[in-house]
């Protein structure tokens, strides 16, 4: 079938120049397919475009069949949508958002560097370090890394500002320490297929591993392992993403403070002292295709307040920063009335600050302040609200006094996590 | 090692506890219903050395 032709003024228009620069190359419209063949017979040509009636189908000839014009977007499952799989064509999933807070680790609350034998420790905002009781002698750190231009390119997201960086400084008799993330209920996702992605790259491994954990809560059924999977690294980032599904929790008993655990382990072998693992990006989502990372939320202020969720500390920003406002409910004490900024997950029991008493001031009068002689203490909370209590000397029961930092390292914290 | 001490009563009738970290510093003080603070107390009333409370595996 020819193609394009430009007239001269003039020129005559014969019959194969109408049948072929024409009529070949027009949308033919036909009532449908059958119509269609009747007309065309063996008369066909690749390239031949029809409109059928019945149907509103566009469909182009490919030289040896009739095949629809564009993707038929009629598939999947009602309310899924289509995503590209990288290959051919199109794949339906569930919409989904990212199931992981802090993914990107924009959200360090309790500080930028860690170091001990971490076990149980939390450090980026809703990470945490595990060990075993194998782990003897280990001494390792996590901290926060900046990204540099190189490293956004690779990862494609230009709006990510650090990375988490644990380094092995002793390994010790350790085999495998790990980072932690624990997603709230574990009805999350369960007898779904999902997809986990993260960007990873090391120093000196070529190696780690993934592991899944549901756990049903305080009076639940027993602990359940799924996912285990081997992930082969080097010292470039790469992104990750793997294919998980967390069983069904089809007659398991949940308890309160159910959920699921995901494991980012060092290799169990082969891993040796000084070797860093940097990860970032991590994302956990419905479907089996991995798209773009995105956070939690749609802003860092949204990321923060997902964080705060389970963990919320008031940090000083100078040597006399203000706490809050209370009272002196006698001479030596005073209580204080602390408002989370976002309601928490569970009722904190339990207070942290710096261990040093001298850290905090009670402020009571004009310009007159005086120092604690014991550290803050804990006094009650519910989800959305706490007070706790400071000790000092020279205060008069009733009076209204202010709670104030006495160092830039001051800082009072409550938590909810999991 | 690290461990978990009777306080004082809060004024509501539950009592404080306070963790004693290794260098002797108070860093946390809990109520029961802090998760860490339950496990301790229950690791300790079953008999355990309190000291191995540290190094089980959870």
């Amino acid at each position: 079938m020819s193609g394009w032709k430009e007239w001269a003024i003039g020129e005559v228009v014969e019959a194969g120049d109408l049948q072929s620069y024409i009529q070949d190359q027009t949308v033919q419209v036909y009532a449908n397919s059958t119509a269609r063949d009747t007309a065309l017979g063996a008369s066909v040509a690749e390239g031949m475009v029809s409109y059928l009636q019945d149907t509103n189908a566009v469909e182009a000839y490919d030289g040896s069949a009739w095949a629809s014009v564009g993707q038929d977007l009629t598939g999947g499952t009602a309310g899924y949508t289509a995503v590209s799989n990288g290959a051919s064509g199109l794949s339906y999933q569930p919409v989904s958002h990212n199931y992981i807070i802090n993914g990107a680790f924009d959200v360090w609350q309790r500080g930028t560097s860690f170091t001990g034998a971490l076990n149980f420790d939390f450090t980026a905002d809703r990470w945490a370090t595990n060990v075993s009781t194998s782990d003897v002698g280990l001494n390792w750190s996590v901290t926060q890394q900046p990204f540099t231009s190189a490293d956004l390119e690779v990862t494609g997201f230009g709006e990510g500002q650090f990375y988490l960086r644990s380094t092995l400084i002793a390994k010790g008799s350790a085999n495998d320490p790990r980072l932690r993330y624990r997603i709230e209920d574990v009805r999350t996702l369960a007898n779904q297929g999902a997809t986990l992605s993260f960007w990873v790259r090391s120093s000196t491994d070529t190696a780690m591993s993934f592991l899944g954990v549901q756990n049903f809560g305080s009076g639940g059924s027993g602990v359940v392992t799924f996912g285990a999977q081997g992930v082969t690294i080097d010292s470039s980032w790469s992104r990750v993403i793997l294919p998980i599904t967390p069983p069904s929790i089809s007659g398991k008993t949940i308890g309160a403070g159910s959920y699921t655990e995901l494991r980012f382990r060092y290799a169990d072998a082969g891993v040796s002292d000084g070797a860093n693992l940097d990860i970032w990006g991590v994302q956990l989502e419905a479907g089996s295709i991995a798209t773009p990372f995105k956070r939690n939320a749609p802003s860092l202020q949204g990321e923060l307040a997902a964080c705060q969720r389970y963990y919320y500390r008031l940090d000083a920003d100078s040597s006399a920063g203000p706490l809050a406002m209370g009272f002196a409910n006698g001479t030596s004490t005073a209580r204080a009335l602390f408002e989370f900024p976002v309601k928490m997950r569970i009722k904190p029991s339990a207070l942290e600050q710096t261990g040093t008493a001298s850290d905090y001031q009670i402020h009571y009068t004009g310009t007159s302040a005086t120092t604690c002689i014991a550290v803050p203490t804990f006094i009650g909370a519910n989800e959305s609200k706490t007070y706790a209590q400071f000790t000092a000397s020279g205060l008069t029961g009733g009076q209204s006094v202010m709670i104030r930092t006495n160092s830039t390292s001051s800082y009072l914290a409550w938590s909810a996590e999991l | 090692m690290i461990r978990w001490e009777e306080l004082e009563d809060n004024g509501d009738g539950e009592m404080v506890y306070q963790r004693i970290d290794q260098d002797g510093k108070v860093r946390l003080t809990a109520i029961k219903g802090y998760p860490e603070l339950d496990a301790y107390l229950a690791w300790v009333e079953a008999g355990n050395n309190p000291d191995d409370f540290w190094n089980q595996q959870i």
